[in-house]
């Protein structure tokens, strides 16, 4: 019976020591023959045939008739550290109040900017991401109403109200019209947008709650002939030019044709041309838009028309260098 | 070993330097091969090339030191050889019914393919081992791992690496004194 050695020894004679005894010479002349006999190099050919294999597997081909190697998707080392670690229960339940968390917190961000309720920044930040993603959150400030898709057809079409007062809105079939840019590019000269505009007073600004559509004449008498305007004051700015005025009048009996006239604090850049048309406070969309005739450097003028009657307080837009310079009235009778 | 230039051959070998892929080969091969005949592989060169292969197309996610290399080559070598064994156990063989069968409990693959080794006193020894004795033998003598390594390669405890070491060394002096005797003793026989 030999005598069993210690785990020391073994280690100290794999790693070359010298035998102390001799049980251990015996075991070190053991260890060294089984070494001996199986660790023998490939012959060179086959090494050479490896070789060429291994350089093949490197270039992400094949050597030797032998199939490609097809790699494993590369996970995140994290993620995978992560997905092992979900088989204890504790980390498992950690995950599920994490994951839990984050839904919530998402949701909660998400539903606050869809009602808008974000701080102004954070909700313009939020809408213009989500405008890259096809959705439609409000941005903050007043310059925000939502606007409801009116018929496109330019001076042509337009709402009524069934009182006379409130204009109506009809379905959201078509694109809305966008003031166009002049060149189809911005100028070179930098514009500025507005920062602030002048809220209009209540009753002129479009109700957002518009349910009935009427697309025929509007049931009560239009509004007399020969109206006059409110002038809207702004702080929009291009080229240093602002609106001095602006205002639509409805003409004839029908209030079918609305007069819009704009005074400019000065004359705009050459490229500049001016559009009008109706639509809600503070977008650029309209429901129609016709362009404006330069008068004088500094008044612009153009008759709208619809096919059916305006009623007063229908906002009018007005805009300029490509969208920089953009204000609104309400259309009112004389 | 390679040694101190360790870190600089596997980073000239990620960037695709042949010659740091042949340092490599060279200080592995043979172990490997020599891992692989211990076993009793059918082909023990198809095994090196398939875990150097394998080595190669993994190497950019590997991180360590020699030693951890080397471990890692041998969890692949290891499991080649495995996967060998256990296709052949699968693997359905027909033969005739005037052929005499062994009785249950007979050879295994392994202990048929080391048949290979039988000419050599060591081959004859290793064949007489428990398999686990087998594979702990050579992943420490053959293969230089750690008894850390091994452990975590087989899926055993550190101290039950140790025993099944020392048991399956005084086995295989045993073994060894036993066959190197009596193939002495035939020689003087057959030399009479």
């Amino acid at each position: 019976m030999m005598h069993r050695p210690r785990s020391q020894v073994i280690d100290r004679l794999l790693d070359g020591g010298i035998p102390a005894t001799p049980e251990e010479a015996l075991l070190a002349a053991t260890l060294t023959t089984l070494r001996s006999e199986l660790r023998q190099a490939p012959d060179p050919s086959v090494e050479a045939r490896h070789l060429a294999a291994m350089a093949a597997a490197r270039a992400g081909g094949a050597a030797e008739g032998r199939p490609p190697l097809v790699r494993r998707p590369t996970w995140p080392v994290w993620l995978g550290h992560w997905v092992n670690g979900l088989r204890d229960p504790g980390r498992r339940r950690a995950a599920v109040v994490w994951v839990s968390a984050v839904v919530l917190v998402l949701g909660l961000f998400t539903g606050a900017a869809e009602a808008g309720a974000l701080p102004g920044p954070v909700q313009n930040a939020v809408a213009s991401f989500a405008k890259h993603l096809g959705i439609d959150l409000p941005t903050s400030g007043p310059a925000h109403r939502p606007t409801g898709s009116l018929p496109t057809s330019a001076g042509t079409t337009t709402t009524a109200a069934a009182n006379g007062a409130a204009p109506v809105r009809p379905p959201a079939t078509t694109t809305p019209t966008v003031f166009p840019s002049p060149r189809g590019t911005r100028p070179a000269t930098p514009t500025t947008r507005p920062t602030t505009v002048t809220v209009p007073s209540p009753a002129t600004s479009l109700p957002r709650s518009a349910t009935t559509t009427t697309t025929g004449a509007a049931p009560s008498p239009p509004p007399p002939a020969s109206t006059t305007s409110t002038t809207s004051t702004t702080t929009a700015v291009c080229d240093g030019v602002t609106f001095t005025s602006l205002t639509a009048t409805l003409q004839g009996t029908s209030g079918q044709a609305v007069l819009v006239t704009a005074t400019l604090s000065g004359a705009l850049p050459s490229w500049a041309t001016m559009s009008a048309g109706i639509g809600p406070y503070g977008s650029q969309d309209t429901e129609g838009a016709v362009s404006m005739t330069k008068q004088s450097p500094t008044l612009y003028q153009a008759t709208y028309t619809s096919s059916t009657a305006v009623p007063v307080g229908t906002n009018v837009l007005v805009g300029t260098c490509d969208g920089n310079l953009l204000d609104t009235t309400s259309a009112q009778r004389s | 070993m390679i040694g101190v230039e360790f870190s600089a051959v596997l980073a000239r070998a990620r960037a695709g330097d042949d010659e740091a892929f042949a340092v490599i080969y060279r200080d592995l091969a043979p172990a490997i091969r020599g891992f692989a005949r211990g076993r009793g592989a059918k082909d023990p060169d198809d095994v090196v090339s398939e875990t150097m292969v394998s080595t190669v197309s993994s190497l950019d996610r590997f991180t360590g030191d020699e030693s951890a290399f080397r471990a890692w080559i041998f969890t692949i070598a290891f499991r080649r050889v495995s996967d060998e064994f256990r296709r052949a156990g699968r693997r359905v063989t027909t033969e005739s019914l005037d052929v005499v069968h062994e009785p249950r409990g007979g050879p295994s693959a392994e202990d048929l393919a080391l048949d290979g080794l039988a000419g050599s006193p060591v081959g004859a020894a290793l064949a007489q081992l428990s398999q686990a004795q087998r594979d702990v033998l050579l992943l420490r003598v053959v293969a230089d791992l750690s008894v850390r390594d091994v452990s975590r390669i087989l899926g055993k405890r550190e101290s039950a690496v140790k025993m099944i070491q020392q048991r399956g060394l005084v086995r295989l002096q045993e073994i060894l004194a036993t066959e190197v005797s009596s193939r002495v003793s035939v020689n003087d026989g057959d030399s009479r």
